[in-house]
């Protein structure tokens, strides 16, 4: 890619962390209006599953407000998995039918099975972070243009700084 | 307790805001640490969470 354009590398994954973290708080905010505005009391794994959700998305603001690293994307993962561990215990309490669920069901599924899918695809979308020649997962950015967009809604295959690594590494 | 980690996650958001990259991690972790130990206390039925 030459020139300089609006729609640089640096620029297009500081846009996508800024939607996820929008959606992600927006999760949260969504939640205590619920609560404070209908008076509806969470669960308590409901509160904790808000707290999966925080760590998931302070990995968007500190990729927004600085640059992508894979310390940023690890901490996903262990907010991930905390929240798998939480959605995943709320499922379990309510699996047998016929005991009960916990809010309303949503498109089919209730709310902490939302989230169970969501901390899923947060664990995927971390776990092939690449940054730089020695951190490789998936390898390089794919080259079919399509295939790069989609890499880059979750920042996999980019990193800003991958080229003054490049040049400290060499 | 809740509303005591939740203000440890709000220091670690703060912390990034700050310009503060490192010790944002760092609180974040400790932040987790503590989310998992309510985690575990709450399978066990010793403690219930509240706001």
């Amino acid at each position: 890619m030459t020139g300089t354009s609006a729609w640089d590398t640096r620029s297009v994954v500081r846009l996508f962390n800024a939607l996820g973290a929008i959606v992600v708080f927006s999760v949260v905010f969504g939640a205590y209006g619920i609560q404070f505005i209908f008076l509806e009391p969470p669960c308590p794994l409901c509160l904790l599953i808000r707290i999966g959700m925080l760590a998931t998305g302070l990995v968007h603001d500190l990729n927004d407000l600085f640059c992508p690293k894979p310390i940023h994307y690890g901490f996903a993962l262990l907010g991930a998995i905390f929240g798998i561990l939480v959605s995943l215990r709320n499922i379990a309490l309510h699996i047998v039918p016929g005991t009960g669920a916990y809010g309303d069901a949503v498109f089919g599924f209730h709310l902490y099975t939302w989230a169970f899918l969501v901390f899923m695809a947060m664990t995927i979308a971390s776990s092939g972070y690449d940054c730089g020649p020695h951190s490789q997962v998936f390898g390089q950015a794919p080259a079919l243009p399509g295939a790069e967009l989609g890499f880059k809604t979750t920042g996999v295959g980019l990193c800003p700084c991958a080229r003054k690594r490049t040049k400290t590494n060499d | 307790m809740m509303a005591a980690i939740f203000i440890v996650w709000l220091a670690a958001f703060g912390l990034a805001a700050k310009g503060k990259r490192n010790l944002s991690i760092v609180v974040g972790l400790i932040a987790l640490l503590l989310s998992l130990a309510m985690f575990r206390f709450h399978v066990n039925d010793n403690i219930t969470l509240s706001l």
